[in-house]
């Protein structure tokens, strides 16, 4: 029991006037000369024989009457299992701060409103007791525990320094986590959440094992009428470091989570800033599908790239961004040796010379130039200044290349392996493949007439991965027309990632990560140009600029990161870097970057990871200039399903919690104000007073 | 019959109670003694008209008395004997004790009292009888004997008249009294309010009842002592025990006053009905005429 206005419970000492006045009438009593003396020593004698209960219980009446006035006043109210006053109540309050709470209705969001709701109880809490706040994240996480409440501006101030997360953490594990602060001590639960059913999976479990002491629960759910939301559920750039002039494909995967079917829904492209074309696309209930959209990056540097939907309910995942770099020139080093410089033997002559005809051909973007490495004198230090080194049977295989090469990769170099006719399978797989450093063993290699009736061609049309539609792309980059007339089999180790396969599904490319940065491409067919038909196809150009990007772009730290990933860059050279920092979006306070030695460069790395998704930024100077490398940090979707709980669902927590449901703070304090758990009783009170007002006229009528 | 005229004494005795008195007529309801001849029956055989029994002759009886017929045809002597009629001595037994001087309209019950006994005088005198009075106040018994010349009469009146109530209740000394001097059975009216302990008077009426006295109470009754008519503190002092003074809820203590009086009441009615004693309830401000007249009229049916 607790009162809401308990300052009238100081009248309740107006009880007692009843009991005064009677005394106090004692000495105002008035003198009657009586002769009938001898009757009223025989009622005196009756009286003192028993207690006078009619007195008794009119006075009684009377003070209770004026009590129950006082207490009607003051407002009482029944809680459930409290027992305690107001003032000595604990107030937990879970505030879902998940990207969910971010859906906006007129244009104002969830969380905005569990914010206002919050604030707006600050003026019903009294001041002696305490509150713990709990925000429900990624994880539930304590703002803080028992704190004692301080005034209703301190409460505002408290909830308005919040901001949301987004993060899809469950209901049932911020229970579980407040139940854990539960003390013996009656305590107020304010669950400010969203009716997302994904967010209350497992909650009825918890609450049937262990039920809420609370003395009061509410639950605050603030309005959705529209629940239809996509998301971008990723998005990604092919390749993420791209020569200039040569094409880059933004891919943004969206998706529908809603039992509606979404119709010509707009998806912009921007690229710094700028858009550079939309999509309009439907979808079916829960359908996802990927949306490409090509550009050319003319500018050589870093880039921002951003899918968003304009218009939805949940504005985080409407948005995904990701960063990548425009480069002039791949420098692809391709070990040759002396002893092998016959025709079609080495890569070498080959790349070297489809290099020379870009540069000669009016080619007006960037380009690759090949550079031989001498395979007799393997130096790693020297391969550095390579973006990329290319191992094919142009060379005997050697142990001191084999290490020269095992060390180049896991020190963060992108290596291609070339599985042509002329590479040596026994020592290729004893050297190399064996110790866990090429993604295959080889096999059989075959060879057919070229010209003839039999080859392979590429599964896909397009290089890198690009299953799907939607990809504008010229018919001079249709290369699984590219027929391949010699092969190897190619057995896949199980980190072995096939990024492209030949028609009959054997593998064309594999490629296998070598610690944070470092790769490992093999290609199951030769690049000497005697093999395919690499020559007599326009493709020649774009599909060696697609591999070399693929394969030299996994040699450097993503760009497109996931919340809570530290944020990593290679700077090649030696030259020391004087200053680093990085910033998240809309973050005001830069973040420290940790400059670190590595080979043939530094790494710098932000330890502190970015939680925000969105565009993040790393700003290097060096003693010749700074530059920024953009990022994007890059959210997921699982709170995006706004799927409401079914009403039996509902309405089996709601009875299984207790909870008093609300869904603004008007009707959550109103709520508080009739319930603290429990009903407002004031008018029980007074008809009780009534009562006994009732009695006491009846003793009274008793008496006259 | 004249009245007295004087001005202290008129209020006991007002004309129109005189008049309406002139109609009534009061009967003993048993045999008196009297040395006058009167209209009531005497316990004395004698030579009235009324025939009582026959008795054995004896020596001495009066030769007149003897009825012949009889004797001669029973061959012994046989005397009539008659049933005498005589004179009733009414005596006033007049309560002035202090719980007489309550009041709750204009008259005390010792008015009211007063009143009743000057018309039971009035009416006594009037048609021929004797009255006397006892009248205690608290500090003595003034005593009357029985008369019924119109100079005794007014001797009464002016004795009821100077009397004022006050004092302990003397009425059962009164009454001792009265039964110790062995007069004449009579008729013996008290006036009170009866408001003490009842064994200390019930006792002389009992003796005087035994001595062949009619005894008939009259019993004066306040309306305020009736109804107990307080609903707070009240003070009560007593009239009869000077310096007493009672401090009490006086709505609490209701109840049990209204059931106590009920019993009183009840026990005096019980009491007087199983001695065959008239008690007639007055209340103080009843006209003394009608009460009287109703009274009278209920004993003559009942005589009848």
């Amino acid at each position: 029991m607790t009162f809401l206005q308990p300052l009238f419970l100081s009248a309740l000492i107006l009880g007692a006037l009843p009991i005064l006045l009677y005394f106090l009438m004692r000495f105002r009593a008035r003198p009657v000369p009586w002769g009938a003396e001898y009757l009223l020593l025989r009622a005196l004698a009756r009286r003192k024989k028993r207690v006078d209960w009619a007195q008794v219980l009119l006075l009684a009446f009377r003070t209770l009457a004026i009590m129950a006035v006082a207490l009607a006043f003051a407002r009482p109210l029944w809680r459930k299992g409290a027992g305690g006053a107001a003032e000595g109540v604990h107030r937990l309050v879970i505030l879902d701060a998940t990207a969910s709470m971010q859906a906006e209705e007129n244009g104002r969001s969830r969380w905005n409103r569990a914010q206002e709701s919050l604030q707006a109880m600050a003026p019903l809490w009294s001041r002696r007791g305490e509150w713990s706040l709990l925000l429900l994240d990624d994880e539930p996480r304590w703002i803080f525990r028992n704190r004692p409440l301080g005034s209703a501006t301190e409460i505002r101030d408290t909830v308005a320094s919040l901001s949301p997360g987004e993060g899809a953490a469950r209901i049932a594990d911020a229970l579980t986590t407040a139940l854990a602060l539960e003390d013996g001590r009656p305590m107020e639960l304010y669950l400010l959440a969203d009716d997302q059913a994904s967010a209350w999976e497992g909650t009825a479990e918890i609450l049937e094992s262990r039920p809420l002491n609370a003395a009061a629960t509410y639950w605050l759910c603030p309005p959705l009428s529209g629940r239809r939301n996509l998301a971008v559920a990723s998005f990604r750039l092919i390749p993420n470091r791209v020569l200039r002039g040569h094409p880059v494909i933004l891919r943004a995967e969206i998706a529908n989570f809603s039992a509606e079917p979404s119709s010509d829904v707009e998806i912009q492209f921007q690229v710094d800033g700028a858009i550079i074309g939309t999509r309009r696309v439907s979808l079916q209930p829960w359908q996802r599908i990927w949306v490409f959209l090509e550009t050319v990056s003319q500018d050589v540097g870093f880039h921002a790239a951003t899918v968003r939907l304009p218009s939805d309910v949940l504005p985080l995942d409407n948005v995904m961004s990701a960063g990548f770099e425009t480069i002039e020139q791949w420098r692809i080093g391709v070990l040759t040796s002396s002893d092998r410089s016959e025709r079609f033997v080495s890569s070498y002559p080959f790349l070297a010379q489809t290099a020379d005809l870009l540069k000669t051909g009016g080619w007006n973007g960037g380009g690759w130039s090949v550079v031989p490495l001498d395979a007799a004198a393997p130096n790693p230090s020297e391969w550095r200044g390579c973006d990329l080194i290319v191992l094919d049977g142009g060379i005997s295989l050697t142990e001191p290349i084999a290490s020269a090469l095992e060390r180049y990769g896991r020190e963060g170099g992108a290596i291609l392996a070339v599985a042509d006719q002329h590479a040596a399978a026994e020592s290729w797989n004893n050297l190399l493949a064996d110790r866990g450093f090429l993604p295959a063993r080889l096999g059989i290699a075959r060879s057919e007439r070229v010209g003839g009736e039999r080859f392979r061609r590429l599964a896909s049309p397009w290089y890198g991965g690009l299953e799907g539609r939607g990809v504008e792309t010229g018919a001079d980059r249709i290369w699984n027309r590219i027929r391949f007339y010699a092969w190897r089999e190619l057995e896949p180790s199980a980190e072995a990632h096939v990024c492209h396969r030949f028609d009959d599904q054997s593998p064309f490319h594999l490629e296998r990560p070598l610690g944070l940065r470092g790769t490992v491409h093999l290609l199951a067919s030769g690049l000497t140009g005697s093999e395919n038909a690499l020559f007599v196809r326009e493709a020649i150009y774009p599909f060696l600029s697609a591999l070399f990007s693929d394969a030299a772009s996994r040699a450097q730290f993503s760009l497109a990161i996931r919340r809570g990933e530290p944020l990593r860059f290679f700077l090649q050279g030696s030259d020391p870097v004087v200053g680093a920092q990085a910033a998240g979006e809309g973050e005001k306070e830069p973040r420290t970057i940790a400059s670190l030695p590595a080979e043939g460069g530094w790494l710098l790395e932000c330890r502190d990871p970015i939680r925000k998704s969105g565009l993040a930024s790393m700003l290097i100077l060096r003693s010749g200039g700074y530059f920024r490398v953009w990022y994007g940090v890059q959210g997921t979707v699982d709170d995006s399903d706004l799927t409401p709980l079914e009403p039996e669902t509902q309405n089996r927590l709601v009875r299984l919690g207790g909870w008093r449901l609300a869904t603004d703070g008007a009707q959550l304090a109103e709520e508080v104000r009739r319930g603290r758990e429990g009903r407002e009783l004031y008018t029980w009170v007074l008809a009780a007073g009534l009562l006994f007002l009732m009695g006491e006229m009846t003793m009274s009528l008793r008496f006259a | 019959m004249t009245t007295p005229a004087d001005s202290s004494i008129s209020p006991l005795l007002r004309p129109e109670t005189r008049e309406a008195l002139r109609r009534l007529e009061l009967y003993a309801r048993r045999t008196v003694d009297g040395l006058l001849h009167g209209i009531h029956r005497s316990r004395r055989k004698g030579i009235s008209a009324e025939f009582d029994h026959h008795k054995n002759y004896q020596p001495g009886d009066p030769i007149r008395h003897v009825d012949w017929k009889v004797s001669a045809r029973l061959d012994r002597l046989y005397v009539k004997r008659y049933l005498e009629d005589t004179a009733l001595a009414v005596r006033l037994a007049v309560d002035a004790s202090g719980s007489m001087g309550q009041r709750t309209g204009e008259r005390s019950l010792y008015d009211q009292a007063a009143r009743l006994a000057a018309a039971l005088a009035y009416l006594a005198v009037r048609q021929g009888d004797s009255a006397g009075l006892s009248l205690a106040d608290g500090e003595r018994v003034q005593w009357l004997p029985a008369a019924s010349t119109q100079s005794h009469f007014v001797q009464i009146l002016e004795r009821l008249a100077m009397a004022r109530p006050g004092g302990q209740d003397r009425l059962a000394v009164a009454l001792n009294a009265l039964a110790a001097r062995n007069e004449p059975r009579g008729l013996v009216a008290v006036f009170s309010d009866l408001m003490f302990d009842p064994d200390a008077i019930r006792r002389p009426m009992n003796r005087l009842r035994a001595a062949g006295h009619e005894v008939l109470i009259f019993q004066v009754l306040d309306r305020d002592t009736e109804r107990f008519p307080f609903n707070r503190w009240v003070i009560f002092e007593p009239r009869e025990s000077s310096g007493r003074r009672y401090r009490l809820d006086a709505l609490s203590l209701r109840r049990l006053y209204v059931e106590e009086y009920r019993v009183w009441r009840a026990e005096w009615q019980e009491w007087t009905r199983r001695r065959d004693i008239h008690l007639v309830e007055v209340q103080a401000e009843e006209a003394v005429e009608t009460a009287l007249g109703l009274y009278l009229a209920r004993r003559s049916g009942a005589e009848a």
